[in-house]
């Protein structure tokens, strides 16, 4: 690991994490079925149920006994005690460049991943990673393997945004893949069509997944604090602005604050978690408060 | 509309000041890369319109601020209006009316020019106006009564004074100091004549000093003129005017002009009337002076106008010159003798009485000298105060009764002589006279103090008896009580070649001590037989009788002060011009002074006589006015001295039209600077409030 993908793991973050997130994985479970077995089914140790071949199935989980017998394929099902898998999602796009202070919303976000990537490999659960802008720019399927954590952060610490935003065909793109239920977290500032995106993660809902969304945001983009002659340039190929900002300050702020609404009860329309990070925030505290969060209404 | 500071108007060029930094500020924008645009365009697209629109109201209100105060300080000015409060001016008025302003150019005076000018100032002060009007030397109290102040101005008399401008200045400047109006203007109506601006380093420090506080103006009125004749002296010789008595009179005539002048005639008048014909100065060249002699002598008892005149030229003032004389019927000299002697030719006072009187016996009782010699012992019983002098010579002794009369009989008025002799016994002079009572201001000294060997007498340097030095120096002087000074004023008025007094004079109440400390016979010197004795005892007897009409003779803007007779103490007296038939007389009171009383008058400006009728005396006081001889030089400030006063002031030329059109326009209407501040101060304060509150956020 070089010192560029080491920087992606924010060693408090990953240490108070880790102290709320040893139940991670009771946690997931006891969110997804309460007190109960968990309802996925996986190639863990304890046997569950048989269920018919179908192509594509790894073939050593045929049991080749009730072939026997009944001259039919089988596959055997086991019950798991973990075998989660997240789908970390990230915003790769440009407008996910800019920050104002000493990170940027894309260094804040790649940080986020690797750390949450970190923790869920090592409950030994499955994470797959997908770097996205318009399309999908980077895909890593998902796996347990401790070892993929390095590819992971050389995937993360290599990518550089090139292009804009098209957030729906990418989610959408990922609902039709994805054959096997899990939690897609996506990390962005959503700067976006809100319908549309809407609409992907419905469709993602749809087949079963449990979507996160984590909006990271500037401080700036919040505050708004610019004064004076200020010429605003596009990041995302976007025509220029000159304006006094101290003059439309209230009216941006009245429209930012609308698309954060709107986000948010959209998301939780769809029982989805909206998280909003800002970059001044420390991960940890991030990390530590939505586990926290999720362990109560885990309940 | 008008505008006072024209040149100010290219201000207004300073309106686009706000237009190009507008312009400027519309090139100078920081960059910042930004990912949320779409929430910037929005709030940009609903708030472009309103922001353009404050921008253009906040640009306008800016360039109408600098307009107006540029306009402002331009100061305009509005015809026909009044009543403005920014018009609020205080102005002083300085009207120079010294004796050069009486200079003649065409049928008008300088000052009648520059009553002109001064009507020309105050129609263009805006209503309101609190204008402080002064002539070189009386100042009137400011007024906000235009109308009071222009027939003040018309008041405004020629006088034949030098004027003092940095005393007037100061005044009107000290006066408009104290005025609470914002604008303050003086302004100094003058003919710009060199003598007034003698310090004219002075002069033009002061006017840069008082322009700092106040916008002075100077208003040059009059052209230099070429040729002045002037009577510079005019000398009665005569110690006594008597009646009927010819007398000399010396004239000095300078000419100040710049070109020779020939013949000029002198003509003598008394009391008004020709005295024979008149002298003719043959060559008068450019800068010179000659003295014409001429004889007069007094038809009556009491004062008499003696006057000489020039054939007028452009400055009048100066072309004719009158002194007063009081001509007696008889002056009455008492002669005490201290020693008598056996023969007439051995008394004391032999050679005195025929010094006073040198006329044959059979004249001597028309003769107005009347000497009369008495014994010490025959003293008692006379009455003192009937002689104008009393004369001690050689008496030994002062005895008490007699020292207390002296007393009285000087400080009345009389005058007293005292000779030395060998009779003379020092201590009850000391005693008496000097301690006692302080009329005698030295003390004699006794004999052996007194240097021996022959000496000669020498006037002082100032002269007082006017004695002539060769006649002098042919007397002999073998002895003299000596002469010891104390305490006590006196002048000398004739000391031996070895520096000793020989003759002081001092005065006591109103009358005069004379005290020589040699003899007045050939005892202790050869004095009573030359030929400087007579005018000697003359002048004596003159400086004692002239005593009496002291101070009657004096130069325009002196105070007069008159000694007269104690019991007018506290009379009313009125006193006239005499050259002026419709001039008002001034109305004063006879103060108290020490065994006198003393008549003041202190508004004699015009040369000429001057007569004082005391209520219940029959006789009135004449005296005389000379004018300024500094006055008579023609020449004026030039044109690089003026300049430099420019730099200061403000400089017009009132016989130019160009310009006296534009001292009148001027200050025509009321200026308007006042409101327009107030505007200016109202746009900067809709500036701020629209700048704030464009700048909050929306």
């Amino acid at each position: 690991m070089d010192a560029e993908t080491r920087k992606l793991l924010d060693p408090r973050a990953i240490a108070r994490a880790e102290a709320l997130g040893m139940n991670a994985r009771f946690i997931v479970e006891g969110y997804m079925a309460g007190e109960h077995k968990s309802p996925y089914r996986g190639f863990a140790i304890e046997f569950s149920q048989h269920r018919e071949y179908a192509p594509g199935d790894d073939v050593r989980h045929l049991d080749w006994k009730v072939q026997a017998k009944t001259e039919r394929y089988y596959i055997k099902q086991y019950e798991q005690e973990t075998n989660f898998v997240a789908h970390l999602l990230l915003d790769g796009s440009e407008s996910m460049k800019y920050g104002s202070g000493e990170i940027s919303k894309l260094e804040y976000g790649k940080m986020m991943a690797a750390c949450l990537a970190y923790l869920i490999l090592h409950q030994r659960d499955a994470v797959a990673l997908g770097i996205f802008d318009e399309e999908i720019r980077e895909y890593l399927p998902r796996s347990d393997n401790r070892d993929n954590l390095f590819r992971i952060m050389n995937r993360l610490a290599g990518f550089e945004p090139l292009h804009g935003t098209r957030l729906a065909p990418v989610l959408h793109g990922l609902a039709g893949q994805i054959k096997r239920k899990g939690i897609v977290i996506v990390i962005s500032d959503f700067f976006d069509d809100e319908e549309e995106l809407l609409q992907s993660v419905q469709h993602l809902r749809f087949k079963g997944h449990e979507v996160i969304m984590m909006q990271v945001l500037d401080p700036c983009e919040i505050d708004f604090p610019f004064t004076g002659n200020v010429e605003f340039e596009g990041l995302e190929d976007l025509p220029l602005i000159r304006t006094r900002p101290s003059q439309i300050k209230k009216s941006y702020h009245r429209e930012f604050e609308k698309f954060r609404e709107r986000l948010r009860s959209d998301a939780e329309r769809h029982q989805c978690h909206f998280v909003e990070v800002r970059t001044d925030q420390a991960l940890d505290e991030v990390l530590a408060n939505y586990l926290t969060f999720r362990r109560s209404t885990a309940g | 509309m008008n505008f006072l500071n024209q040149p100010l108007l290219w201000g207004l060029t300073a309106v686009s000041l706000p237009v190009l930094i507008h312009l400027l500020n519309r090139r100078r924008f920081r960059k910042v890369p930004w990912a949320a645009m779409r929430f910037l365009k929005i709030s940009v697209d609903q708030n472009q319109r309103r922001m353009k629109l404050e921008d253009w109201i906040l640009l306008l209100v800016r360039c109408a601020m600098i307009a107006l105060l540029a306009a402002l300080m331009a100061r305009p000015v509005m015809e026909g209006l009044s009543g403005v409060p920014g018009s609020k001016v205080a102005a002083a008025i300085i009207v120079d009316n010294s004796a050069s302003m009486g200079t003649r150019e065409d049928e008008f005076t300088r000052l009648s020019r520059a009553r002109e000018a001064a009507h020309a100032i105050l129609s263009g002060l805006p209503d309101g106006t609190s204008v402080a009007l002064a002539g070189a030397f009386h100042a009137h109290e400011a007024s906000n009564d235009l109308e009071l102040v222009g027939s003040r101005i018309d008041r405004i008399s020629q006088t034949d004074r030098h004027a003092d401008l940095q005393h007037s200045l100061e005044v009107a400047a000290r006066a408009l100091d104290g005025q609470a109006a914002s604008v303050k203007e003086l302004y100094l109506v003058t003919d710009a004549h060199a003598p007034e601006w003698g310090s004219f380093g002075t002069l033009e420090s002061q006017l840069r000093e008082i322009s700092m506080g106040i916008k002075v103006h100077l208003v040059t009125v009059g052209a230099p003129v070429g040729s002045n004749l002037a009577i510079t002296s005019l000398r009665p010789a005569a110690a006594l005017p008597s009646v009927n008595q010819p007398f000399r009179v010396d004239v000095d005539v300078t000419n100040h002009g710049s070109v020779s002048m020939s013949t000029v005639p002198v003509q003598l008048l008394v009391d008004g009337r020709p005295e024979g014909e008149p002298w003719i100065i043959p060559e008068l060249k450019a800068g010179g002076r000659q003295s014409a002699t001429l004889y007069a002598s007094l038809p009556s008892p009491g004062y008499h106008r003696v006057t000489v005149m020039l054939e007028g030229d452009e400055m009048p003032f100066d072309d004719r010159r009158t002194v007063v004389m009081n001509a007696r019927d008889e002056v009455s000299v008492l002669l005490v003798d201290g020693d008598p002697g056996q023969e007439a030719r051995d008394s004391e006072t032999f050679f005195l009485r025929h010094a006073l009187a040198p006329v044959p016996g059979e004249e001597q009782a028309d003769y107005p000298v009347q000497p009369s010699v008495i014994s010490v012992s025959d003293l008692g019983g006379e009455d003192l105060d009937r002689h104008h002098a009393v004369v001690l010579a050689n008496v030994a002794d002062v005895p008490l009764g007699l020292a207390d009369r002296l007393a009285a009989y000087v400080k009345a008025g009389g005058g007293l002589i005292i000779f030395a002799g060998a009779n003379l016994r020092p201590e009850s002079y000391n005693t008496l006279l000097h301690r006692k009572h302080g009329l005698l201001p030295v003390t004699f000294s006794y004999e052996e103090e007194v240097p021996v060997g022959p000496r000669r007498a020498v006037p002082p340097d100032t002269n007082p008896l006017e004695l002539d030095g060769d006649l002098l120096a042919r007397v002999t002087f073998r002895e003299a009580l000596g002469l010891k000074a104390g305490d006590m004023k006196f002048r000398p008025a004739l000391r031996y070649d070895d520096g000793e007094l020989a003759l002081v004079e001092s005065e006591y109440g109103r009358g005069k001590v004379f005290v020589f400390n040699s003899s007045v016979d050939l005892e202790w010197n050869d004095f009573a037989i030359r030929p400087a004795f007579v005018p000697f005892v003359n002048r004596l007897l003159g400086r004692i009788v002239q005593n009496r009409e002291g101070g009657l003779n004096v130069e325009a803007g002196q105070t007069l002060r008159h000694r007269a007779n104690a019991a007018l103490a506290g009379r009313p007296a009125t006193v006239y011009e005499m050259g002026d038939p419709e001039a008002l007389g001034y109305l004063t009171t006879l103060s108290e002074g020490e065994g006198s009383s003393i008549l003041e008058f202190d508004r004699a400006d015009r040369a000429g006589a001057y007569q004082v009728a005391i209520e219940g005396e029959a006789e009135p006081v004449l005296f005389s006015v000379r004018p300024s001889d500094r006055e008579s030089t023609p020449e004026l400030l030039g044109s690089q001295q003026l300049d430099r006063l420019g730099a200061s002031v403000e400089l017009y030329r009132w016989d130019s039209d160009r310009e006296q059109s534009l001292l009148r326009k001027k200050r025509k209407g009321a200026e308007l600077w006042w409101p327009l501040l107030l505007v200016v101060i109202g746009f900067a304060g809709i500036e701020m409030v629209l700048a704030q509150w464009f700048s909050r956020s929306k």
